[in-house]
């Protein structure tokens, strides 16, 4: 049985009200945003960056999340962060560590040093005090890709289950995993019968994983509650078309089957 | 002999000749300018029910464009909202944990069907 935990990172975790931030003020200026500190401590920046490449200016935004902090901050696709707080994410190769430190250290205020547009520029905000509006419930329970699938009555299939919540090295491959209540992102890949497709069909099944890998691979989002277990398959059309299989539309991930099941 | 038409004319010619009374011509006035009154009043409340009709609404939406919040932001419901969420914090562990663009392009292409958006190229 795998233990996922919440991952601290510089994410998310939306909350409090904020206003919106001057883009261009000197770092001196009076903080003008209020963000909220995440539940388990750390500072939600409502953002994805690509940590994976750093240079000298630092790490990209990649997205911002709707109606998060990193958006109430003005930050947006695209920027590059040079420092939190005046700890630069340049020159680093733990940047995540270091915006973490940063952001976890913030007390009543943070501070980005942007690029955006070749220009300098520096993000501000305060903490506002308030509770984080998180959307962790309480508990957990249990995902499983096993089963009896429905295959006959339902057109149900297994899956494997690939990543849950972004993280691909899942413990134990029993495709049983323990999780903490709330939404969880899962991305399985298909496994349906070979018999289910036409001999043609199971070719071009064959040459589009071998063109496109992972990129087939479709994600489920289970909004698990506590103590329920979520058995989770791929669906399929009937019959399955070629031209379904090459706009990889012949199947969806599923859940097939919800059991109250205690978790501890 | 004589035509109807003449006969006509003669007894015309025979009726006495009726002053009209002094005030008649005030009276007709009277009632002329008071039907043009009316007409006037009924076209003026005509006018604001329309006006009523076409500005209230506009009125009554006025404070929801003034409502804070996420400007830039197109509106979403609270649900797809959530799911957003989950799948950036997602994102943002794989970025961490060093996954491949092969490995994160699922995620990517769930977060642009959610917001309706094209996935952006540098983002994969």
């Amino acid at each position: 049985m795998a233990t996922l935990s919440n991952i601290a990172c510089v994410l998310l975790l939306a909350g409090a009200a904020c206003t919106p931030a001057g883009a261009t003020m000197p770092a001196t200026t009076a903080p003008a945003v209020l963000l909220s500190a995440a539940q388990d401590g750390a500072l939600d920046l409502g953002a994805v960056i690509d940590f994976r490449r750093v240079d000298v200016e630092g790490v990209t935004v990649l997205a911002v999340t709707p109606g998060g902090l990193g958006e109430r901050l003005g930050l947006r696709a695209g920027d590059r962060i040079v420092a939190a707080n005046g700890q630069s994410l340049a020159a680093t190769n733990r940047p995540s560590s270091v915006l973490a430190t940063a952001l976890s250290g913030s007390g009543a205020g943070l501070r980005l040093d942007i690029v955006r547009d070749g220009q300098r520029r520096t993000l501000s905000g305060a903490l506002d005090g308030q509770g984080p509006v998180a959307d962790k419930i309480e508990g957990c329970g249990h995902i499983s890709s096993g089963g009896t699938h429905p295959r006959a009555t339902r057109d149900v299939f297994p899956v494997v289950v690939l990543s849950i919540d972004g993280d691909h090295k899942l413990p134990v491959r029993s495709g049983y995993y323990r999780v903490d209540a709330g939404r969880r992102v899962l991305v399985v890949r298909e496994l349906i019968d070979g018999q289910r497709f036409s001999e043609f069909g199971l070719k071009e099944r064959a040459r589009q994983r071998e063109r496109h890998g992972a990129r087939l691979d479709k994600v489920l989002i289970v909004d698990v509650q506590p103590d329920t277990s979520y058995f989770v398959g791929a669906q399929t059309s009937r019959p399955i078309s070629t031209s379904a299989i090459r706009d990889n539309s012949y199947w969806e991930p599923v859940v097939w089957r919800t059991v109250a099941e205690s978790c501890r | 002999m004589t035509t109807p038409g003449q006969r006509l004319r003669k007894r015309f010619t025979a009726l006495p000749q009726v002053t009209p009374p002094p005030s008649l011509g005030e009276r007709i006035g009277r009632a002329h300018r008071s039907r043009l009154r009316r007409l006037r009043a009924g076209a003026i409340a005509a006018a604001l029910v329309v006006a009523c009709v076409a500005i209230v609404p506009a009125l009554q939406r006025e404070p929801m464009r003034a409502t804070p919040g996420v400007a830039s932001t197109p509106a979403i419901d609270r649900e797809k909202l959530a799911d957003v969420r989950a799948l950036d914090r997602a994102l943002q562990t794989a970025y961490e944990r060093n996954a491949s663009d092969d490995e994160i392009a699922p995620l990517w292409a769930a977060r642009a069907r959610l917001l309706g958006r094209p996935i952006h190229p540098a983002d994969i």
